[in-house]
């Protein structure tokens, strides 16, 4: 416990540096481009589109999900699956490949993995207003339930700390991390619901397996931000994914927390 | 000199050892298990002990590859030393040439950058950045990239954003030999200011009539060890006197010299270093101890530690399975 406050508390005593870098990071990505700031805008917006195309007029898909449109079902998921996706990947390299310029610096490694978060958080809220803005058009109800979004918010940023403190940490240790977890995010991508309904596709007769395959945290954060805009339950009612979800996003915090402060002051020797 | 002036760094042993062609898990393995004796270590530093004060500029000499840039990076936080102590009173600030900077943002860009990751707000920054960019003298490049500059010019930016930063003590890795006459001669006003504000800087450089002119201690460094500590005069003839021989010598006495050193920096070993702290008079017993001792990782994982990281392992599994039977 004594090692997640201790990282816990550099997060919040360097807040004001991590939020100003993120900031700068964030723009200076696009000071070479000819139309600047605008693509922190324009490249969800453009994603949106692409799906928009492909799955709106192609496929032509129907929604799993009763009375509820394929379109802005499709975009809330994808949003929110496509922030915890870029984030979870950028927490790996957030501290290896910047090790020489951060390590003299007057702030801790640790807050590089959120950092990293933070940059990503924009294009996220862009693409859920987005999605959100299209359910209205299609004539979704404004209720209560929306309110949640807000815990599931709450809840993906404290499961990418947690990972992206060991995710950052591992990778420094262990090269070959990164590129596992590619393979792993290109297999949980399936199984996240973030196109489809995994249910769906597994049929009737595998209740077991689906539900087994939906407690992972990915699927958790996807599946909770579109039940808080087109659900008709309280996140509470969700008992056991819950208790699975935090229970394991502390987990991963115990033991990122302690294998940071076990080898930070060897980052530069290792990488 | 030293008696009314502050303590700022004090180092005592301390080394630093880089594994010898061993792969990366290998080296995980190592930091794990301090005990392992494993493959060949390379002693960059072989217990380097030393006492910095206040408004001291300290220059440090020793021809490549003698262990400069380790004890810079050690100083600097970058690195940990293997084992030895040391006490630094202060925030520290390096600087090497280009180092930190950004190449594809502009200078002006690469300010805002760097004194961001010092801590410093926007606002400071705004209200510090014409300063920086008169004292860099570049003109109309600082709103070029950086990878468009010479590295004269990518040095004049880092000096000037590194001794804007306000640091205690300041780190100078050779940053001042690429520079031209009349930078070298701010740079060096800045640095008397520095002194006389009683900032202690180190300073690495190849030139001995730069150091000759900027400081006041010399450290001279020969393959990891410290072979002479002194006022600037003494010490640089010293090592004036030495160059020159050095250079007397024939391309294969050259050679064998320095595998020989090489070789003796391999050879050097934990044993020899105990025996050395041993048979200094100056330490008391339990400082000598405290030494030799290997630089421990932080502290393995605690009992309740364990405890937390199994219960919680369970927890999900039993949840799981709980939740794919019945739902």
């Amino acid at each position: 416990m004594k090692e997640i406050w201790l990282v816990l508390k550099e997060q919040f005593k360097y807040f004001p540096v991590m939020w100003r870098l993120a900031n700068y990071e964030k723009k200076a990505r696009y000071q070479n481009h000819a139309l600047g700031n605008f693509w922190l805008f324009l490249n969800p917006f453009m994603q949106v589109a692409t799906y928009w195309i492909v799955f709106g007029f192609g496929f032509n898909t129907q929604s799993p999900v009763k009375d509820v449109p394929y379109m802005p079902w499709l975009i809330i998921g994808l949003a929110t699956w496509l922030f915890i996706n870029t984030s979870f990947m950028d927490t790996t390299w957030s501290i290896s490949a910047n090790i020489w310029q951060i390590a003299r610096m007057k702030f801790p490694m640790s807050i590089m993995p959120m950092m990293r978060t933070i940059m990503n958080f924009n294009a996220f809220i862009y693409m859920l207003a987005i999605g959100v803005v299209m359910a209205m058009f299609y004539g979704l109800p404004v209720t209560w339930y929306w309110l949640q979004v807000i815990y599931y918010i709450f809840a993906a940023f404290v499961f990418l700390y947690a990972v992206g403190i060991f995710n950052a940490t591992v990778t420094v240790l262990l090269r070959d991390y990164q590129q596992i977890m590619q393979t792993v995010m290109r297999f949980i991508f399936w199984v996240s619901g973030a196109l489809f309904s995994v249910s769906d596709k597994f049929g009737a007769g595998h209740e077991r397996i689906v539900r087994a395959l939906e407690t992972n945290p990915f699927y958790y954060l996807v599946s909770g931000v579109r039940d808080a805009f087109f659900g008709h339950t309280w996140f509470w009612e969700n008992t056991y994914p819950t208790l699975i979800f935090w229970v394991f996003t502390f987990g991963v915090m115990l033991l990122g927390s302690h294998l940071h402060i076990k080898f930070r002051a060897y980052f530069a020797d290792l990488v | 000199m030293g008696e009314e002036h502050k303590l700022k760094v004090s180092a005592r042993y301390l080394t630093k050892t880089f594994d010898l062609g061993k792969s990366k898990s290998e080296k995980v393995r190592a930091i794990l298990n301090p005990l392992s004796k494993g493959p060949k270590k390379f002693w960059a530093l072989k217990g380097i002990s030393f006492d910095v004060y206040e408004g001291d500029v300290v220059g440090i000499v020793g021809v490549n590859g003698s262990g400069k840039s380790t004890l810079l990076n050690v100083l600097s936080g970058l690195l940990l030393p293997a084992s030895g102590t040391m006490k630094i009173d202060g925030e520290t600030s390096m600087l090497t040439v280009s180092a930190g900077l950004r190449a594809q943002l502009t200078g002006r860009e690469n300010i805002r950058l760097k004194s961001l990751m010092m801590g410093k707000t926007n606002k400071e920054i705004d209200n510090q950045m014409q300063e920086i960019i008169e004292f860099s003298d570049l003109g109309d490049f600082i709103d070029q990239p950086v990878k468009d500059y010479s590295s004269g010019m990518k040095s004049k930016l880092g000096f000037s954003i590194a001794v804007h930063q306000d640091p205690d003590i300041l780190i100078i890795d050779e940053a001042l030999s690429v520079g031209d006459q009349t930078f070298a001669q701010k740079a060096l006003a800045k640095m008397n200011e520095f002194k006389a504000q009683g900032k202690t800087i180190f300073f690495v450089s190849h030139s001995l009539q730069q150091v000759r002119q900027f400081t006041d201690k010399v450290m001279w460094i020969q393959y990891g060890d410290l072979k002479a500590i002194g006022k600037t005069a003494e010490i640089a003839d010293e090592y004036e006197k030495w160059t020159k021989w050095f250079n007397g010598q024939s391309k294969d006495e050259k050679k064998k010299y320095q595998e020989e050193q090489k070789a003796k920096q391999i050879a050097f070993s934990e044993e020899k270093l105990t025996r050395r702290v041993q048979s200094d008079e100056k330490l008391a017993m339990d400082e000598k101890q405290h030494i030799v001792s290997h630089i421990a990782v932080g502290d393995s994982m605690r009992p309740q530690t364990w405890g937390l990281l199994s219960l919680s392992i369970i927890g999900v599994l039993l949840f799981i399975y709980q939740y794919a039977m019945w739902g």
